[in-house]
């Protein structure tokens, strides 16, 4: 009996250890996955499991359904799989895997279930161009194998993930930096020139394209790029030359960094990186509108700059406009009145017009010569300047251009948001 | 005859073309042209020389900033070329913490300015001193060119600091550069 209790003792402890070693994934995966690719639920005999965060799937039923051809060696345990100029190598039990004989590591191995190999979901969707997503509300992983976007001459689809990239403005490079793809070619920057330097060092190795307002055709062409990422507002008389050329995405607002964020990360399966942008900018603005002093808040801001052939212009759109816009400042009554979006401000006497709470000024001297920080100085030394209740309340800053006005990015935007930290006295 | 030249703002005797009025003021004109030198000599180097006198002893500041400013290094033209030896690197714990410090110190610089705060302004771009000290070398092993940028930026600051009359907008813009060079950094440790 005593030997009995023993035995019996050993199995609950050993029970009891065992249960406590299952990893918590487990008790996660006992969560059905499913997967479909174009909207059509996958069913497979060994089910879908997660490792390491990462979901695993049967390796032939996922490559044939992706189109590819697959083959298997017992002896070293290895899938290969192929879809047009693609091979993908994985081996059970490895965390190396090879995409067209380039080693690469993944998160997690392959495993053996009942006699079948599981592999990477994403990594293998990825490998062969596929739009990979995870919808975690319905446990769902999301493969599309082609993407169309409308834009305002058309419909382009993509049948996979791009990977040589030809971006044609300067919010596309900035934002194709922050999303981790380096195009193969890009227009250069209107100062700094090749590229802004905030970006520079992401770019070693991108061809310049000429300016974003006529970029080279033809320089385009050699490249041999498998997407053109366009912007309606520059781009219209070349759209039909650049589709010959490559599929070729039109964004409609160049200053709508939000919008082009999207765009861009949907067509180049960057959709995680651009959500968890975007959930930080939403989390910096409401934490902006908390912090901002009552003596700030809701103000009429100026936004300016003094044009090279000696008028001035006030910004009633554009970049740094929607930004002040969605921190809930107002803009200035006698610039609203005006109706139009870009006021320009041909003499002296229409000074008002530039006047605000807060004046933000971001001339840019474009040929370098100076000439128009004369111009600059002309309209700043001027008595009815000294007139504008910015100007008296010394609120009158002259500011980063680069990142206010000329790139026009998600990066440049953070720039610009912290940069209010600054002028507004902010901790 | 004795010649006198403008060079550069300043008198100088060249040389004395009679022999026999050479010969009698011989003794004489030697002291003439050291107490001429010597007049010269200083004229020539009051015209940067006065704005930095009048730094020291125009300014409204406090003894702490005006000190600061006396002790820093000039160079022929009153450039403050180098940082204020009696200000030591301040204790922090690593190259971020200094930057958080600096980014704050540069914000609470604007807002002493455009108060007319001279002592508190004076005061802190001491400390901007004190913690650039303690930072400058990691800063350099990172980045070179934003080390020199950042470095330049905040001695052009002390010299506007060190005039009388504050061009609170040169103060403010380089306080800007030195902001945004800060946040580059900042982005660069991380």
């Amino acid at each position: 009996m005593k030997f009995l209790k023993q035995r019996l003792f050993l199995l609950v402890l050993c029970l009891t250890v065992a249960a406590a070693l299952v990893p918590v994934s487990a008790s996660a995966a006992s969560k059905e996955i499913s997967v479909t690719i174009d909207g059509k639920k996958q069913t497979y005999t060994v089910k879908p499991r997660v490792s390491n965060g990462r979901t695993l799937v049967p390796y032939r039923a996922i490559a044939e359904a992706l189109g590819g051809k697959v083959s298997y060696d017992a002896a070293t345990k290895k899938a290969t799989i192929t879809k047009g100029s693609e091979k993908v190598e994985l081996t059970q039990g490895s965390r190396t895997a090879r995409i067209n004989g380039t080693a690469v590591t993944l998160d997690t191995a392959p495993v053996n279930v009942s006699g079948t190999l599981l592999v990477p979901l994403r990594f293998v969707g990825e490998s062969l161009g596929v739009w990979v997503n995870w919808n975690n509300a319905a446990s769902t992983a999301v493969l599309e194998t082609k993407r169309s976007f409308k834009h305002a001459w058309g419909t382009t689809t993509l049948n996979s993930v791009p990977k040589r990239v030809v971006v044609l403005f300067n919010g596309g490079v900035d934002i194709s930096v922050l999303l981790g793809v380096k195009p193969v070619g890009a227009v250069e920057s209107y100062l700094q020139k090749p590229f802004y330097e905030y970006l520079r060092s992401s770019l070693i190795g991108t061809k310049t394209l000429g300016d974003e307002t006529q970029p080279n055709v033809e320089a385009i062409a050699a490249l041999k790029p498998d997407v053109i990422i366009a912007t309606e507002w520059r781009h219209e008389k070349i759209y039909a030359q650049l589709n010959k050329i490559a599929p070729t995405i039109v964004t409609p607002d160049l200053a709508d960094w939000q919008d082009n964020l999207d765009i861009m990360s949907r067509a180049l399966n960057k959709e995680d990186k651009a959500n968890a942008f975007m959930t930080d900018w939403k989390n910096q603005v409401a934490a902006f509108k908390r912090k901002v002093p009552a003596s700030v808040k809701g103000k009429e801001i100026s936004i300016i700059r003094i044009n090279p052939n000696g008028t001035a212009r006030a910004y009633n759109e554009g970049f740094a406009y929607k930004i002040f816009k969605e921190l809930g400042f107002a803009t200035p009554k006698q610039q609203t009145a005006t109706g139009q979006p870009l006021i320009n401000v041909a003499s002296y006497e229409q000074m008002s017009l530039l006047d605000g709470d807060f004046i933000f000024d971001f001339t840019t001297d474009w040929d370098g010569d100076g000439a128009v920080l004369q111009h600059q100085k002309g309209w700043t030394s001027h008595d009815l300047w000294k007139n504008l209740k910015g100007v008296k309340n010394n609120k009158y800053y002259k500011v980063n251009a680069v990142t206010w006005n000329l790139s026009g990015g998600a990066l440049a935007a953070k720039h610009m948001l912290d940069d209010l930290y600054f002028y507004f006295g902010m901790e | 005859m004795i010649i006198i030249n403008k060079v550069r703002g300043c008198f100088v005797i060249p040389c004395i073309k009679n022999l026999k009025t050479r010969s009698k003021l011989s003794a004489v004109s030697l002291w003439l042209l050291i107490a001429l030198t010597t007049f010269a000599l200083a004229g020539c180097g009051s015209a940067e020389g006065i704005s930095g006198a009048r730094g020291m002893d125009g300014g409204v500041g406090s003894g702490q900033g005006e000190a600061s400013q006396e002790e820093a290094k000039k160079d022929g033209s009153g450039d403050i070329t180098g940082f204020p030896e009696h200000i030591e690197a301040a204790a922090i714990a690593d190259a971020a913490e200094g930057l958080d410090l600096l980014s704050e110190a540069v914000k609470s610089f604007k807002t002493a300015v455009e108060n007319d705060e001279r002592d508190q302004a004076a005061q802190l771009a001491d400390e901007m001193v004190s913690l650039w000290k303690s930072i400058a070398a990691d800063t350099a092993e990172k980045d070179a060119k934003r080390h020199d940028q950042l470095e330049g930026d905040l001695l052009r600051l002390l010299g506007e600091v060190a005039k009388s009359d504050w061009d609170k907008t040169r103060l403010i813009d380089l306080d800007y550069s030195l902001y945004q060079g800060v946040r580059d950094l900042k982005q660069l440790l991380n």
